[in-house]
């Protein structure tokens, strides 16, 4: 018992700070810290941050981003973006009793070989009928896909996560049904290109 | 961000514990924990409030000791098919971590929510006491 704590009291001293940097797409700002003795150690943590901390913006605190360490240089983590969610709490303050809430799911491939899985949700200001959730879904879909096909993974992710991709399936839903809100509710990388630059471990992100 | 380093506060209080894990903002090194049972002897006490603010109390000096200025939280009751709110200790618990002096950040819940799972406990007509 003795010999075990002080084995763990060695190999906290040795324990060295990473600072972690969100990806090139958000400017490199710096995310966090993480401890490890061995910088190999830290490719592939997942560290979480919200919009709202890296832009300074209060409004946007309700959109959790997920970047994965991909390369360790001296005491800088590099990572890329691995999704991004909606926290709980605000999407339940969307839904609402007597409406819809019409959820789809997209998989959509991005021009630089990403397959991204989008999740766009839309609210509508009262109950609509099944077939008009149902075209609201195809719109939605069709509205991504068209969107998505043409931009790489950094310009698709500032588009949803700026709010412009659920804007657009506004504009085009509300033809259907009144809509409250459209929200891109979570994506996720499925797949990376097998070209993608620099050291990222070889089994895919989890889908979390 | 605010300057320093921070971590993250993972509470999951139930209605017989409270477990408290201060990690960094990775989630993957753990700087201190604690548990009810480190710090009373009752088991019926484990997750009473008081209890929560001991451990918070404990935590928060171990955690400073090693540099952080700041915590998020994850808040987590036991979820499931079991209750989806925090036990007593939850609250007691973050009060305490920002009377002793580290700063709060964001505040999550963290309760796991099945998407459709198994029955749970209790039978049909329910718990009969």
């Amino acid at each position: 018992m003795a010999r075990r704590t002080q084995r763990k009291s060695d190999a906290r001293k040795a324990k060295q700070w990473y600072k972690v940097l969100a990806p090139e797409m958000f400017g490199r700002a710096p995310v966090g810290e993480t401890m490890s003795y061995d910088p190999d150690k830290v490719v592939g943590r997942v560290i979480e941050t919200t919009l709202g901390d890296l832009t300074n913006n209060f409004s946007k605190q309700n959109t959790k981003l997920r970047f994965r360490v991909d390369k360790v240089a001296g005491d800088s983590a590099y990572t890329r973006f691995v999704g991004h969610e909606m926290t709980t709490d605000y999407i339940r303050s969307l839904v609402k009793r007597r409406t819809s809430r019409i959820d789809a799911i997209v998989d959509v491939t991005t021009t630089d070989g990403f397959q991204v899985r989008v999740k766009p949700s839309c609210f509508t200001v009262k109950r609509a009928r099944a077939n008009q959730v149902k075209s609201i879904r195809e719109l939605s879909k069709q509205v991504v896909l068209t969107k998505a096909t043409g931009l790489d993974l950094s310009q698709l992710i500032q588009e949803v996560v700026l709010g412009k991709l659920s804007l657009d399936i506004y504009k085009e839903a509300k033809a259907v049904y009144p809509l409250r809100r459209v929200e891109v509710r979570k994506t996720e990388i499925v797949t990376e290109p097998a070209s993608a630059p620099a050291a990222i471990p070889s089994s895919t992100v989890p889908a979390a | 961000m605010a300057e320093g380093k921070w971590g993250i506060a993972h509470i999951y209080a139930s209605f017989n514990n409270t477990l408290i894990t201060i990690t960094d903002m990775t989630g993957a090194e753990t700087l201190a924990k604690i548990s009810g049972g480190m710090v009373v002897k009752a088991a019926r006490d484990e997750s009473s409030p008081y209890t929560a603010m001991q451990m918070a109390m404990q935590v928060a000096e171990a955690v400073k000791d090693k540099g952080l200025v700041g915590v998020h939280v994850k808040v987590r009751a036991p979820g499931g098919n079991k209750q989806r709110s925090p036990g007593p200790g939850a609250q007691a618990a973050i009060r305490a971590l920002a009377r002793a002096g580290l700063r709060i950040g964001r505040i999550e819940d963290v309760t796991p929510i099945p998407h459709d799972g198994t029955k749970p406990a209790g039978g049909k007509r329910g718990r009969r006491v």
